[in-house]
């Protein structure tokens, strides 16, 4: 099961995110792009004559997906949540080095806003992992998954989470490192044919990791598990559909003023209370 | 024991031999110095045995006369370069000494040297990461335009302060830690100052300043002690838990050489001096005091408020060190506010780690001294072969020079991400941390600091590299960089260490499952070996998108600083934080 998850995560991501696109285009009221679109573009970007800035700018996109994909499959294989979500820092530093290796201005810009990004989140994901400690008893994700759920004595930390979710799918209000009508798309910019494939697929393997997280919150209790993705994902699209871009430096702080401060709250309230 | 005698000898020995040595063998020799005296150190490390003895009367009237000589050099320098606050400080120091020497016991019978676990782990410190700078120092300053005497006093202080500190991390008596507590003040001074220009003579006269108030800190310790009937010893200290606020004042010196806010800015200013003496002095050894005092303290405040305002200020400099090097554009003081900030996190660490969790900080300080040592030399080999010190200037530096970029960039990766020695240390932070968080509310705050402290770390990090990187689509060509040249063999002991990090780590017997350290040494070595077999020589290139302007597209950095006001509002804290420990150790 755990090979199966793990080898398949980047197929799911794909599927959940033609999921994501039906679901956002009905809330718009649209009829939206079929469900296998993201497939339907795989092939389409596969079939494109491969093209290139340079070698190092290829050689980390790569490195990049690997990292990130190394990272499910330690979670898929109930590894040491804190290597996990180093690997992941791993590999979105992978990707900042990619955006800062053209010398193109948007993908200078959109890494730099990935760096400061990366510093909002990476705090919380930090105290998530040690409140999961706290509760279970171990970092191990294969504890976790076999307590009772996490979410009933730290429900402050799953809405810090909440508040994360749409910096890591890159959705608004928080989509600044990627802002496609300013910095079309920041990084992944300068790639193109097989090579966008690759970010692309990256990017939807990035879901996979993140709903992952959400899943913990609901140690053995899979119905509870399934509950609580299936709420998020809907929460999200609702906020994504509703709300406007904010500036990276507001992003910054307005993610520290409320997501950082309730994953203290939630720390202080499992220690000491 | 005659390892020790080794340790503190042999340096000595070659610093009166280095002025006949002719000077293109000098490299050689202290290649061989560094070989001996890093495998005394490692036997020392490896066989864990406690020893103790004392010096002689003659030696201890000997303490007194170099005492003396050595406040009345700091009064001389004060008077003559006009700077009120040294000699002030001097005076009150010699007021301070002789009201000492005149009501100290003579006879604690105590010894005045122990050397135990600490004090091995720190010579293991001293002289591998310190040896070898000066193998590279010897390059560096063969390159400086002075007259050779100049060199080999150079090189000669260099090598005595090898001695010094080895002596210092194995002192018992806290008048002889006053004494080499001055000497490397005193080393500190000459060697910032010695290219003799009006900034460095003025940095080091605020270095000077600014440590000799650590050592009004001891004396006024010292002085207590009597008053109360301690043992001016640190075994004396510890077993009398009453006498906190002599303890105290002994952290606060110890905060001071480790340029804790608000005395950050004489460790700024230092990074005027020459590289080598930035690496050795005020990054891997003799800042690292600061973190060696406080665990050599730790059991005396343990669950006092002292540890905890000394935990807490240690996270917030941490953190706010971090912050305040977002804001430099000279590479050397970037790399000076992150040892800074990094320092504070080895002083909170010292707190709480205890006797059992001590590996714990040993990881930090020994990989935190050998990243930084190596970042120290690369700025060097940058400053002299490409002419480069500001991270403005170093765009598409890979490309110029992909050899020392490539060691940079390993730097920084060692001291951020898996599966490198300090990250391991954060990690084991992290997690000593949170299976201590019910005991004390504190802990929190330096799990905050923590999470908040290494991001930022990271993100100072990345934004230095971010134009390293730079490149155009046009031109693919790599310059080469020579690669067997003298000034590269520390870097690459170095480098070569921090790669196998993890697998020290893992000999020194902490357990790490392999899979996450194969793992991450995978995906990070995989790059440069992709490159060089090239799969992509058939794909065709493009130019990056510009919206379809012509012209040139050049990339900048961006910074952050604090306003006026908030810098204020955080030397207050420092302050406060100082006075707290104080007080604290008052009451």
């Amino acid at each position: 099961m755990s090979w199966f998850l793990a080898l398949f995560a980047p197929v799911f991501g794909t599927l959940v995110s033609g999921i994501d696109r039906v679901v956002r285009a009905r809330m718009q009221r649209r009829l939206g792009p079929p469900l296998m679109q993201p497939f339907y573009d795989m092939f389409k970007l596969l079939d494109k004559r491969p093209m290139m800035v340079h070698k190092l700018h290829i050689v980390l996109g790569v490195m990049h997906f690997m990292a990130l994909w190394a990272s499910i499959a330690l979670f898929m294989f109930g590894g040491h949540l804190l290597y996990i979500i180093f690997t992941h820092l791993l590999s979105v530093i992978f990707l900042i080095l990619a955006g800062y290796s053209v010398r193109s201005p948007y993908s200078h810009l959109g890494a730099n806003r990935e760096l400061l990004a990366l510093f909002a989140y990476e705090p919380i994901l930090i105290l998530m992992a040690v409140g999961f400690y706290l509760t279970c008893g171990s970092f191990e994700v294969s504890v976790i998954t076999s307590n009772s759920p996490a979410i009933v004595s730290m429900p402050l930390m799953f809405i810090a989470l909440l508040i994360l979710l749409p910096l890591k799918l890159k959705k608004s209000p928080f989509d600044a490192p990627e802002a496609h009508q300013e910095l079309c798309g920041g990084v992944e910019i300068e790639y193109s044919g097989f090579f966008y494939e690759v970010i692309y697929v990256s990017k939807m393997t990035e879901i996979i990791f993140v709903y992952a997280l959400v899943f913990l919150f609901a140690g053995q209790n899979i119905l509870l598990g399934i509950i609580l993705v299936t709420g998020s994902f809907f929460l999200v699209n609702a906020v994504d559909n509703a709300t406007g871009r904010i500036r990276i430096d507001h992003l910054v702080k307005k993610v520290y003023a409320t997501a950082f401060v309730l994953a203290l709250l939630a720390l202080g309230w499992i220690s000491y209370v | 024991m005659y390892l020790f005698t080794i340790l503190v000898g042999l340096p000595i020995v070659l610093a009166v031999g280095l002025w006949w040595i002719p000077f293109r063998f000098l490299q050689a020799f202290m290649f061989v110095f560094s070989f001996f005296v890093s495998l005394c150190s490692a036997l020392l490390f490896l066989s864990p045995s406690t020893f103790s003895f004392s010096l002689g009367s003659f030696f201890s009237t000997a303490v007194i006369v170099i005492d003396t000589l050595l406040i009345l050099y700091f009064l001389k320098e004060g008077l003559g370069l006009k700077d009120k606050r040294v000699w002030i400080l001097a005076l009150i120091q010699l007021g301070l000494f002789s009201l000492v020497e005149s009501s100290i016991g003579s006879n604690y019978g105590r010894a005045d040297f122990i050397i135990d676990e600490l004090s091995t782990f720190m010579f293991t410190v001293i002289n591998i990461v310190g040896s070898l700078i000066v193998v590279y120092a010897v390059w560096y300053i063969d390159k400086e335009s002075i007259s050779e005497n100049r060199k080999r006093f150079f090189l000669c202080v260099l090598i005595l302060f090898l001695s010094v500190m080895n002596l210092i991390v194995a002192t018992n008596s806290l008048m002889l830690f006053f004494l080499l507590f001055e000497l490397t003040t005193l080393a500190s001074y000459l060697l910032i100052g010695f290219r003799k220009n009006e900034i460095s003579i003025h940095n080091a006269l605020k270095a000077l300043w600014m440590n000799q108030i650590g050592g009004v800190f001891i004396l006024i310790a010292v002085i207590l002690g009597i008053f109360y009937k301690t043992a001016p010893y640190f075994d004396g200290l510890m077993e009398n838990g009453s006498m906190l606020v002599v303890v105290s004042l002994i952290a606060m010196a110890g905060l001071v050489k480790g340029a804790q806010i608000p005395f950050d800015s004489w460790l700024l200013g230092a990074m005027v001096a020459p590289s080598p003496v930035s690496a050795i002095l005020h990054s891997a050894t003799m800042v690292k005091l600061a973190p060696f005092v406080i665990l050599k303290l730790a059991p005396a405040y343990e669950h006092t408020i002292v540890g905890q305002s000394i935990m807490v200020f240690g996270s917030f400099v941490f953190v706010i060190a971090g912050l305040y090097g977002l804001s430099r554009d000279n590479f050397k003081e970037i790399l000076g506010y992150s040892t800074i900030s990094l320092l504070g996190l080895m002083i909170a660490m010292a707190t709480i780690v205890g006797n059992e969790h001590k590996d714990i900080l040993y990881i930090i300080i020994f990989f935190h001294a050998i990243s930084k040592a190596l970042l120290f030399l690369l700025a060097g080999i940058l400053e002299k072969n490409h002419n480069v010190k500001n991270i403005s200037d170093m765009d598409g530096l890979l490309h110029k020079a992909p050899l020392s970029t490539s060691m940079i960039m390993i730097g920084f990766a060692t001291i951020t991400l898996p599966p490198f020695g300090l990250f391991f240390g954060k990690l084991f932070s992290i997690e000593l941390v949170a299976s201590n968080m019910r005991s004390d509310p504190t802990y929190l705050f330096l799990l905050a600091a923590l999470a908040v402290g290494s991001a930022i770390l990271i993100l100072l990090y990345f934004k230095v590299a971010s134009l390293l990187f730079s490149k155009n689509a046009k031109d693919e060509a790599y310059c080469s960089e020579k690669p067997f040249t003298c000034e590269m063999i520390s870097p690459y002991i170095f480098t070569l260490l921090l790669m196998c990090s993890a697998f020290l780590i893992v000999f020194g017997g902490i357990e790490i499952p392999l899979i996450y350290i194969l793992g991450s040494l995978l995906l990070i070595f995989v790059i440069p070996f992709w490159l060089k077999i090239d799969p992509f020589k058939n794909v065709d290139r493009v130019k990056e998108y510009h919206c379809g302007e012509q012209g040139h597209f050049g990339v900048a950095q961006w910074s952050f600083s604090f306003t006026n006001g908030i810098e204020k509002t955080i030397l207050l804290t420092g302050i406060v934080a100082f006075i707290a420990i104080a007080l604290g150790g008052l009451l």
